[in-house]
C-alpha cells in the first residue's frame, strides 16, 4: 500500500506541475489556413516533431508561425524506446533540438517500437508486455532525459497480436513502464475503446488497473469497422463510446490536455471544432481546465 | 589646373574607359543598392501577428493599393450574384446582375464598387483615370494610415534617405559621365554616343535598384507570413471553401454573402495572392478578364501590386528591347568603337 501511496504521489506531482492548455487540434498541413482563422477556438496544437526534424525552409517558417500562435506539443513517432537495441542517437539529437527550440510544457513517444535489429518497420509496434521489455523502456528513456529536458509523456498504442513471451497485461506493463521511467501517461482513449473490443476486455478494468493519476493528456478520434475488427485510422468523428470512456477519464485523472487526432478524411473546421468545444466543456465540468 | 584635363582617366582611350565606366557605374549601384536596403530599419523588428480576422481589403491594399482593392471589391460582387462578365463581340464587359442589389448587406468597399457598376464596364476601366480604383483611393485612407503606423509600408524618413543615396549615386555616374564628355568634346572627339547610352542605362538601372519599395521590409516579412499561413486555401478546393460554401447555403435566408465571421476564404485568397491564385478554381470569368485587365491597367494606381508589377514589366520589357536590340550592338562598341567617345591619343 505505501509503494501505490509513493506511485500516485509521484504521479501526482507529475501533472501539477504542468499547465492545463485546455483541447486542441494534431495539426495537419491541410488544416494550416483554417487554425490561423479558427485560432480562438484552439487552446493548443500538438505538431508531429518528424515533420520538423529535417525539414525544408518553408516547413521551418510554417513551425515558426505556429510556434508564434499557439501552444505546440511535439509528438514524436519515431524515437523506438522499445527497441532494445537503444534508440537511434542522431534522431534523438534531432528530436532534442526540435523540443529545445519549442520549449514545450511536455512532449511525447509511444509505447512502442518502431525498429528493430536496424530495420525500419514503418509502424509503431508493440513489444512483449514483460518486465524486461519494461526495463528497456526505463533504459532509453534514460539516455533521452540525458538529452532533452522537457517533461515526457509516454501513448499507449493499439495492436493486433500479443507477443508470445507476453507475460503480463497490457495495464500492468503501462503501469511498470510509467513507474519506471517516471513518465506521464497520453492516454489514448481511442485505441483502448479499439484494443478492448478487438481484444475483448472491459475497458472499465483496464482503467481501474491503470496509474490514472499519471494522465497528463488524451487523444482521441474516431476509427473504422473492418469486419469484426476496430482499425484505428484517424479517419471519423469521434464515436459515443470514445466520448464515455474520456468522460469518465476526466472525472478522475488530473488531465492538462486532449487533442482530437484526425489525420485521413478531414471534414469542414466546423466539424473538428464542434468536437474539440465538447471535448473542452466536458474537461470543464470536471474542472480540468478553464 | 593641368592635371584635370591630363590624367589617367582623362587619358583612357574609348573602349577601355566605356570598361572602366560601366564597372564604377555597376559599383555605384550596388552600393546605393546596399545603402538604400539598410535605411529600410522596420527589417530588425519583429512582424505583426496574424489577425485573427483578417480583412481581405486590408491585405490586398498592402499588397498593391487601391488596385487590389478594386479587384477584391468586383470579385466580392461577382461572389455573391451581383456582377457577372458578358462577352460583346471582343470584349469582355462586367455588368450587374438582376434585381438591385441590397446595398445595406454589402460591405463597404462592395458598396461603392457596385455603385460604379451603374452601366456595363471594361475590366481594364477599373484601373484607369476616374476609374473604380480611383475612387476608393479615398476610402482607402485608414489602411494607409494603419499600415504606416504599424511600419508595413516604407516609412517616409527611410525613403527621403533613399532619395539621396540615389542622389549621390546618380552625382558619381553623372558626374564621371559629364567630365569624359567635357575632355572628349574638348579634344574635338563627337564619338559619344555610347558613352551617353552607357550613362543613360546606368542611371535608369540606379533609379530602378534603389528606389524605396512601396512595402518596409517589415511589410514584406508580414505578407510572407500571411502567405505562408493561408497558402492552404488557394485552389478553392480546401476545407475553408467547403465550409463557406455549406455557411452560405445555410444562411440564404439571411442574405447573400453571409458566411462565418463575415470572411470569404475565396475572398481571403484573392486579398493575400492576387488573382492568379484564383486560377483553375470556379472563377474562371473574373480571373479571364482580369487577367487581361492587367495588361492593359494604368500602374500608377498600385505601385506593388501585380496590376502595376505586371504593366511595369510590359513597359520596361518593350523598352529594354529598343535600347539592347536597336542600338548599341556590343560588337560595334568593343570592335570599331565607332560612337564611344574615346579621349585618348
Amino acid at each position: 500500500m505505501a509503494a501505490v501511496a509513493a506511485a500516485v504521489s509521484e504521479g501526482d506531482a507529475f501533472a501539477a506541475r504542468l499547465p492545463a492548455l485546455g483541447v486542441g487540434l494534431a495539426f495537419r498541413e491541410p488544416l494550416r489556413g483554417d487554425v490561423f482563422l479558427r485560432r480562438a477556438e484552439i487552446d493548443f496544437l500538438e505538431i508531429t516533431a518528424d515533420h520538423y526534424l529535417d525539414a525544408a525552409p518553408e516547413k521551418q517558417r510554417e513551425l515558426d508561425l505556429l510556434r508564434e500562435h499557439f501552444h505546440l506539443v511535439p509528438h514524436a513517432l519515431d524515437l523506438s524506446l522499445g527497441s532494445a537495441e537503444g534508440v537511434d542517437r542522431v534522431y534523438l539529437r534531432k528530436l532534442a533540438r526540435l523540443v529545445r527550440r519549442l520549449d514545450p510544457p511536455w512532449w511525447s513517444e509511444h509505447v512502442a517500437f518502431t525498429r528493430a535489429g536496424g530495420v525500419e518497420i514503418g509502424h509503431l509496434a508493440p513489444t512483449e508486455f514483460s518486465r524486461e521489455a519494461a526495463r528497456v523502456f526505463a533504459r532509453n528513456v534514460k539516455e533521452v532525459r540525458a538529452h532533452i529536458d522537457a517533461p515526457l509523456i509516454l501513448e499507449n498504442i493499439t495492436y493486433t497480436l500479443t507477443s508470445p513471451a507476453t507475460t503480463w497485461g497490457e495495464a500492468e506493463f503501462l503501469n511498470e513502464v510509467l513507474e519506471l521511467t517516471n513518465c506521464g501517461l497520453l492516454l489514448d482513449v481511442t485505441n483502448l475503446h479499439i484494443n478492448s473490443v478487438n481484444h475483448g476486455y472491459d475497458f472499465r478494468d483496464f482503467l481501474e488497473r491503470l496509474p490514472l493519476d499519471r494522465v497528463v493528456q488524451l487523444h482521441f478520434v474516431g476509427g473504422h469497422r473492418h469486419g469484426d475488427e476496430l482499425i484505428d485510422s484517424h479517419s471519423e468523428r469521434t464515436p459515443e463510446e470514445v466520448w464515455d470512456i474520456m468522460d469518465g477519464v476526466l472525472a478522475r485523472a488530473p488531465v492538462r490536455g486532449a487533442i482530437l487526432e484526425r489525420d485521413e478524411n478531414l471534414p469542414p473546421i466546423e466539424e473538428l471544432l464542434a468536437e474539440v468545444g465538447r471535448a473542452r466543456e466536458m474537461g470543464r465540468r470536471h474542472g480540468r481546465w478553464a | 589646373m593641368e592635371w584635370l584635363w591630363y590624367n589617367p582617366i582623362a587619358d583612357m582611350r574609348g573602349p577601355t574607359f566605356l570598361l572602366f565606366y560601366a564597372c564604377a557605374s555597376a559599383a555605384t549601384i550596388a552600393v546605393c543598392a546596399m545603402l538604400s536596403r539598410q535605411l529600410d530599419w522596420t527589417g530588425s523588428m519583429q512582424p505583426p501577428p496574424l489577425p485573427s480576422t483578417p480583412d481581405p481589403y486590408e491585405i490586398a491594399y498592402l499588397r498593391g493599393g487601391e488596385n487590389e482593392v478594386a479587384r477584391t471589391a468586383v470579385f466580392a460582387l461577382m461572389r455573391s450574384g451581383h456582377l457577372h462578365v458578358i462577352q460583346r463581340g471582343k470584349k469582355s464587359l462586367i455588368e450587374r446582375t438582376g434585381p438591385p442589389a441590397p446595398t445595406a448587406a454589402l460591405g463597404h468597399f462592395e458598396r461603392r464598387a457596385y455603385g460604379w457598376f451603374d452601366h456595363p464596364q471594361e475590366s481594364a476601366a477599373v484601373f484607369r483615370q476616374g476609374g473604380l480604383a480611383e475612387k476608393l483611393r479615398r476610402h482607402c485612407a485608414d489602411y494607409e494610415q494603419k499600415l504606416r503606423g504599424e511600419k508595413l509600408l516604407t516609412p517616409p524618413e527611410a525613403s527621403d534617405r533613399a532619395r539621396l543615396v540615389r542622389l549621390l549615386g546618380l552625382a558619381v555616374i553623372a558626374g564621371l559621365g559629364a567630365y569624359k564628355l567635357a575632355i572628349a568634346l574638348s579634344r574635338g572627339r563627337t564619338n559619344v554616343i555610347f558613352l551617353i547610352l552607357l550613362g543613360a542605362v546606368a542611371l535608369v538601372v540606379l533609379f530602378k535598384v534603389c528606389r524605396s519599395p512601396r512595402l518596409s521590409r517589415r511589410g514584406r516579412a508580414h505578407l510572407e507570413r500571411l502567405r505562408t499561413a493561408f497558402d492552404r486555401l488557394k485552389g478553392g478546393g480546401q476545407t475553408l471553401t467547403e465550409t463557406a460554401t455549406m455557411a452560405r447555403e445555410s444562411a440564404d435566408e439571411r442574405g447573400p454573402y453571409a458566411t462565418p465571421g463575415g470572411l470569404d476564404p475565396a475572398l481571403l485568397t484573392l486579398g493575400v495572392f492576387g488573382v492568379a491564385a484564383l486560377a483553375g478554381a470556379d472563377h474562371d470569368n473574373y480571373t479571364r478578364a482580369f487577367n487581361r485587365s492587367t495588361a492593359t491597367a494604368d500602374s500608377s494606381g498600385g505601385s506593388a501590386s501585380s496590376c502595376g508589377s505586371a504593366s511595369s514589366w510590359s513597359d520596361s520589357s518593350s523598352s529594354g528591347g529598343d535600347s539592347g536590340g536597336g542600338d548599341s550592338g556590343g560588337s560595334s562598341c568593343g570592335g570599331g568603337c565607332g560612337g564611344c567617345g574615346g579621349g585618348g591619343e
